[in-house]
């Protein structure tokens, strides 16, 4: 029996990335984010603490070098880091900070302990963002199975393969360590069909051993959503509203979990990412970059000749309109060309293909008709909450139509709504109690003026 | 497969698929049924085929200039109701009652909702019911050469004068591409193996047209009579192709099987009872109708 999810699309064609060893990618610049107290010409060393951002994630150099340049993205300051010279680079290297190794067996150590390790290593979420500390710490007593998703099933994506697939230890160990810090006994590394070579990969380092196990996915995409890789392992579709946590689930990225071996075993703190360069590029590669380097000396060094340039998925990713943008928190970089384009549609000949696609069993074709007449109400109606954005619907649509394109920026609006009616709410309190002032200065300017009068 | 696509915003691949594609499959689809068509009828079949197609595409062309949305044309729709509907009409019929229908199917029923996607209605079996309103059931032929009636024979609750066989391939007299249930199935078989339309609504149909005879049935013999209402007249024709159009049918799974089964049993229920002979396609129109309000139940239902 296959584990899979009720709807979704099958993308066809094995990845032809996935047989890309990972390569190391030096840059000889990164941009990261910073604190305050960090200024330009100042020196750093790789592993160096940069700063603790909003989300609790901390944030080390990925290079040694000098800072160059404070700048500006989004309100928050990000440095320039620009090594020297290649040999600079070389003995810097060896100057590196990084935590103490571990000195005990894992079974001594306290589930708080390797918390702390976790965060003061700077692990995030590697295929969503958000701090690993946090996320484990909330789901802490709460859950009763890992499953470390490694069924990346966004096309042009392999670093999450050829992670599994040559480091397999690192992710079955970062695994146990999970365990252990959750209180486990259970785990799955989920994989889907298409990655065989890496499930017995992970099969080689468990010998006999059956703390972590492999679950066979079926390939098809949007396997990689965090839902339906709950549903498709436990085989319990998720409630609206319900987290996999609430589902007793904690799933973390393979990448992830790797980066939380290494920090336990070897003190690395996170400083660098994996990413698969595809497209319009003289050479496909997968390369270990350094956190923050940026996309467009990647293309660069991939011989990149494209029209537009895709990050985080050909489903789900963004154009970037500008590439001299840090790569952070994406896995792939796709380069599209001209001849790439496909014009839109705009008649619905109601085929249902998408709602066959749909893995929430929505109603996308409705919801785009409700989206593009700005009928909310309907679309809220037709769960537009419900939608995980996977693209699917436009994917498998005849007609062409912008059906995820829509919906977003309807989902973007009824959100922008609700955050200005607190916003309101809050703005009406403040007025109110700014309100009273006035009337007290008011009453204080008519006792003075009968106190004149007197 | 997937292609790549440059857009402004995700997902920037898309799947190979295409209205015009879809089109031209069902077109393909029924090819053999045409060709069978001008085998036993002659050039007849052919030219009303041409006819029906012809006015279909010209209107088509005209209502999306008036309504200025992008020319339809290239979207093959126009073809497929052409054919579809030409498919309805009996080899003796006259050309002008074929171009008024088709006239009517693809402008009133179809351009006036706004073009492709957007009717309600099946436009080719619109124009068919259409054309026996106006005409009446001879198209306003005095004299007709009859052959042997079957549905009469089946309505009075015998079996079919032809043998089962006969009708199966098509070797019968009727509507010129309604009369080969094989040819029909065949083009149903191609559909489904190029993923154009799923079996649910055609399965459902036949299912349900089958269950709906074996409880109306009063001849002893269930088994013949059933498979004779299945074969004869537009039956067939409605099961494959009309009642499988995209437009006018059910989106969800669930849906489509209800309204096929709704489809086949109207179908024989209004054979039986109603005086006149467009069962199959009244029954189309009637469950067109529903196809909304059905997927929206089903998604009440199933959540």
């Amino acid at each position: 029996m296959a584990f899979t999810f009720r709807g979704g699309i099958s993308l066809g064609v094995p990845k032809k990335t996935a047989k890309y060893k990972i390569e190391a990618f030096t840059p000889t610049r990164v941009l990261l984010p910073c604190s305050s107290d960090i200024s330009v010409g100042q020196k750093v060393v790789r592993g160096q603490l940069l700063c603790e951002d909003a989300g609790g994630v901390l944030w080390h150099a990925s290079l040694s070098g000098k800072i160059s340049e404070i700048k500006e993205i989004d309100g928050a300051s990000y440095a320039l880091i620009e090594s020297e010279n290649a040999e600079e680079t070389e003995t810097s290297e060896r100057a590196e900070e990084k935590l103490p190794a571990a000195d005990k067996p894992l079974s001594a150590y306290s589930p708080e302990e390797i918390l702390e390790r976790i965060r003061l290593a700077g692990i995030f979420g590697m295929g969503g963002g958000a701090s690993t500390y946090k996320k484990l710490a909330d789901a802490m007593g709460k859950v009763e199975r890992l499953i470390v998703n490694c069924a990346e099933s966004e096309p042009y994506a392999s670093a999450d393969h050829r992670t599994l697939l040559e480091t397999p230890e690192d992710v079955v160990n970062g695994a146990k360590i999970l365990m252990r810090a959750l209180s486990l006994r259970v785990a799955y590394i989920a994989v889907e069909e298409d990655k065989y070579d890496a499930a017995e990969a992970v099969d080689r380092v468990n010998g006999q051993g059956q703390l972590v196990r492999v679950r066979m996915l079926k390939t098809k995409y949007p396997q990689g959503s965090e839902r339906l890789l709950v549903a498709a392992v436990t085989g319990k579709k998720l409630k609206r509203g319900q987290s996999p946590v609430d589902a007793g689930c904690f799933v973390i990225n393979c990448r992830t979990c790797a980066a939380v071996f290494r920090a336990f075993a070897y003190g690395e703190v996170v400083t660098s990412t994996v990413v698969t360069v595809s497209g319009a590029v003289k050479e496909p590669k997968n390369l270990r970059v350094p956190l923050g380097t940026l996309v467009c000396d990647i293309l660069e060094h991939c011989g990149a000749d494209a029209d537009a340039v895709i990050v985080g998925g050909a489903m789900m990713g963004k154009k970037l309109a500008d590439t001299a943008v840090p790569l952070i928190y994406e896995s792939s970089i796709l380069c599209l060309e001209k001849k790439d384009r496909i014009k839109d549609g705009d008649a619905c000949v109601r085929c249902g293909r998408c709602v066959s696609a749909c893995p929430m069993a929505l109603m996308p074709s409705l919801l785009y008709g409700a989206c593009r007449k700005g009928k909310t109400k309907k679309a809220e109606k037709l769960k537009i909450d419900c939608c995980i954005e996977c693209g699917s619907c436009a994917y498998v649509c005849p007609a062409r139509l912008p059906i995820a394109e829509e919906i977003r920026k309807t989902k973007a609006m009824l959100k922008a709504d609700a955050s200005a009616e607190i916003a309101e709410e809050l703005a009406t309190e403040t007025a109110e109690s700014v309100a009273e002032q006035p009337d007290i200065g008011a009453e204080t300017e008519k006792e003075g003026a009968e106190n004149e009068e007197a | 497969m997937k292609k790549r696509n440059i857009r402004e915003s995700a997902p920037f691949i898309a799947g190979n698929d295409t209205v015009s594609g879809m089109m031209l499959d069902v077109l393909i689809a029924l090819m053999p049924a045409l060709a069978w068509s001008v085998y036993t009828f002659g050039v007849r079949a052919l030219l009303i085929a041409a006819t029906a197609v012809l006015t279909s595409v010209i209107c088509d062309l005209v209502m999306s200039l008036i309504v200025r949305r992008r020319v339809g044309i290239t979207d093959l729709s126009a073809c497929v109701s052409g054919l579809v509907l030409a498919f309805t009409f009996p080899s003796y019929v006259p050309l002008y009652v074929v171009a008024a229908s088709a006239a009517f199917g693809t402008v009133v029923i179809k351009g006036a909702f706004g073009g492709i996607g957007k009717n309600i209605l099946n436009p080719a079996v619109c124009g068919r019911v259409f054309a026996s309103a106006v005409w009446g059931q001879n198209f306003g032929m005095t004299a007709i050469a009859t052959g042997v009636d079957v549905s009469a024979t089946l309505k009075a609750g015998e079996l079919s004068p032809v043998p089962l066989v006969n009708m199966f391939i098509g070797d019968m007299d009727g509507a010129i591409g309604e009369v080969s249930t094989l040819l029909l199935l065949a083009g149903f078989a191609y559909l489904v193996l190029r993923k154009t339309v799923t079996w649910h609504i055609t399965v459902a149909y036949l299912a349900g047209a089958a269950g709906t005879c074996a409880l109306l049935c009063t001849h002893f013999d269930i088994m013949r009579w059933t498979l004779g209402q299945l074969f004869s007249g537009a039956l067939m024709l409605c099961a494959v192709f009309a009642a499988n159009d995209t437009v006018t049918s059910p989106m969800t799974a669930v849906g489509k099987l209800v309204y096929g089964a709704g489809c086949g049993a109207l179908a024989i229920v209004l054979r039986t009872y109603l005086p006149y002979g467009e069962g199959a396609y009244l029954a189309v129109l009637a469950m067109n109708l529903l196809a909304r309000p059905i997927d929206a139940a089903v998604k009440k239902i199933f959540g």
